[in-house]
């Protein structure tokens, strides 16, 4: 049973999510023990900082940047995107201030599932263009690029709502924080 | 592109929705009750940008008044808090902010609001009492620590005392060892403690109460069979001399009587006298030195 396609596919990025989860409870309750609460303000700033590095993928996908190995992008985009949500999960906390910001969490979290089921239908499309692809390989790459082009429509209006939460939030956060 | 579109269309409403609901989808807590009236009234404390400037409170806060007068100049219905007027003196220069923070999280009080004794002078800082009289607990402890409260308690948490006895009181110690000089209401009245008389240390220590060095191996020591659980032998709390290994369900009156019998022991009312743990073989063997103590006496 470990051994079929399902699992082999699915359990790692499973384990991806309930580890970003975890590890995200794990530092917040560190940081509350340690006192070190104040962290958790600063992360916000850095975590942003890797969901915007992430980008990347996008720039180079929509030929902004010209050159590059697309699969070192995506492998990129994933860890950025992770590593910067869980900095913004951690960054959130587990108190309940205003809407807006946990809106914004919850479309953060939302889009990161989003993101792994597309990691899933991209090594299941991988997958089956190297079992089945022989001859028929345009037929199976047609069938891959659709599966994803379906996620997508999906996917894309989901970021679009979390980056116009995102940054609504840091908008008002810039108006009313007491910089010191 | 359509993505652009997408993107600028749902912030363009969240930022309609923001500024038609602010203290519902950004306001991080609710006001004090005492600046209820600025509900919804975000920029009459804050500057876009700037945060919090002090000219904001001090518009109905005047610096000189704080603690002698209400925000209108009237009498404070509590009367003038001294205290209160010669610490915002003090600080007079410093950011209203640096310890106030208005909104409060649900049931939590205020989001950041905290006391920075590290701006106020050295002086100041090195005579609490100044503030803090009031907060002084009126025991035999503190009333002869004067006003040195910084040599144990820190600035940041009152609860957060490093009580250092040898430094403190090293004099009443070496006197008579005397830690119910200041403990009498702390010690236990069991007969344990009554017959230790002054000698706590024997037992305690002066970094912390508990746990206690009080060597019950001299009597009886524990093993996987007798949990350490005072009342399962001890129970009368009153009195820790008494015990009884009856309460357990091996031990009946009748069965230990029968099997000491057996083996020609007659007085066995004491168990601890030759059981000290569960070992058979060491009650055998501490059995047959006092059956032979008493031979040689006979």
């Amino acid at each position: 049973m470990l051994d079929s396609l399902l699992i082999r596919r699915v359990l790692p990025l499973l384990v991806s999510f309930i580890t970003l989860v975890v590890m995200a409870a794990l530092l917040d309750f560190f940081l509350h023990v340690a006192g070190l609460v104040w962290v958790g303000r600063y992360l916000g700033i850095t975590g942003t900082l890797f969901l915007v590095f992430s980008f990347a993928y996008s720039a180079r996908k929509q030929k902004v940047v010209r050159s590059g190995p697309m699969g070192a992008f995506l492998r990129f985009h994933c860890r950025s995107g992770w590593i910067g949500t869980l900095m913004l999960l951690v960054h959130s906390g587990i108190h309940f201030n205003a809407l807006l910001p946990w809106a914004t969490t919850l479309f953060m979290l939302i889009v990161t599932v989003s993101g792994h089921i597309g990691q899933y239908i991209y090594r299941k499309a991988k997958d089956e263009l190297r079992l089945k692809g022989g001859e028929d390989i345009l037929y199976w790459d047609s069938l891959a690029i659709n599966a994803l082009g379906q996620w997508r429509k999906i996917h894309m209006p989901l970021v679009s709502l979390f980056l116009g939460l995102a940054l609504m939030h840091i908008l008002s956060i810039m108006f009313f924080w007491n910089w010191r | 592109m359509k993505q652009l579109y997408i993107f600028f269309l749902i912030f363009s409403l969240l930022l309609v929705a923001v500024v038609l609901w602010p203290g519902f989808l950004i306001n991080p807590g609710p006001l004090s009750p005492q600046h209820d009236t600025l509900r919804g009234q975000c920029l009459g404390c804050h500057t876009p940008f700037f945060g919090t400037p002090s000219s904001k409170c001090s518009s109905c806060h005047t610096p000189g008044e704080i603690g002698l007068k209400g925000v209108s100049g009237q009498e404070l219905a509590e009367g003038p808090d001294s205290t209160i007027a010669l610490l915002h003196e003090e600080l007079a220069s410093l950011s209203c902010i640096t310890c106030h923070n208005d909104h409060s999280l649900p049931g939590k009080g205020p989001l950041m609001a905290r006391m920075d004794h590290g701006a106020m002078t050295a002086e100041r800082q090195n005579n609490c009492k100044a503030c803090h009289a009031p907060d002084m607990p009126d025991d035999v402890l503190h009333r002869q620590t004067g006003a040195g409260c910084g040599q144990c308690h820190d600035t940041n948490r009152w609860e957060h005392v490093t009580f250092d006895h040898e430094k403190w009181l090293l004099a009443d110690l070496g006197r008579s060892g005397s830690c119910v000089g200041c403990h009498i209401t702390d010690r236990p009245r069991d007969l344990l403690h009554r017959d230790a008389g002054d000698a706590c240390i024997d037992c305690h220590t002066t970094t912390a109460w508990q746990p206690v060095n009080f060597d019950h191996e001299k009597w009886f020591r524990f093993d996987r069979s007798h949990p350490a659980r005072c009342g399962t032998c001890h129970d009368n709390p009153e009195n820790y001399r008494q015990y009884s290994c009856y309460g357990c369900h091996e031990h009946t009156r009748r069965d230990i009587a029968r099997e000491h019998r057996e083996e020609g022991i007659g007085e066995f009312s004491n168990c601890v006298e030759c059981h000290r743990s569960g070992s058979e073989e060491e009650a055998e063997q501490l059995w047959k030195k006092k059956r032979s103590g008493y031979s040689s006496s006979d």
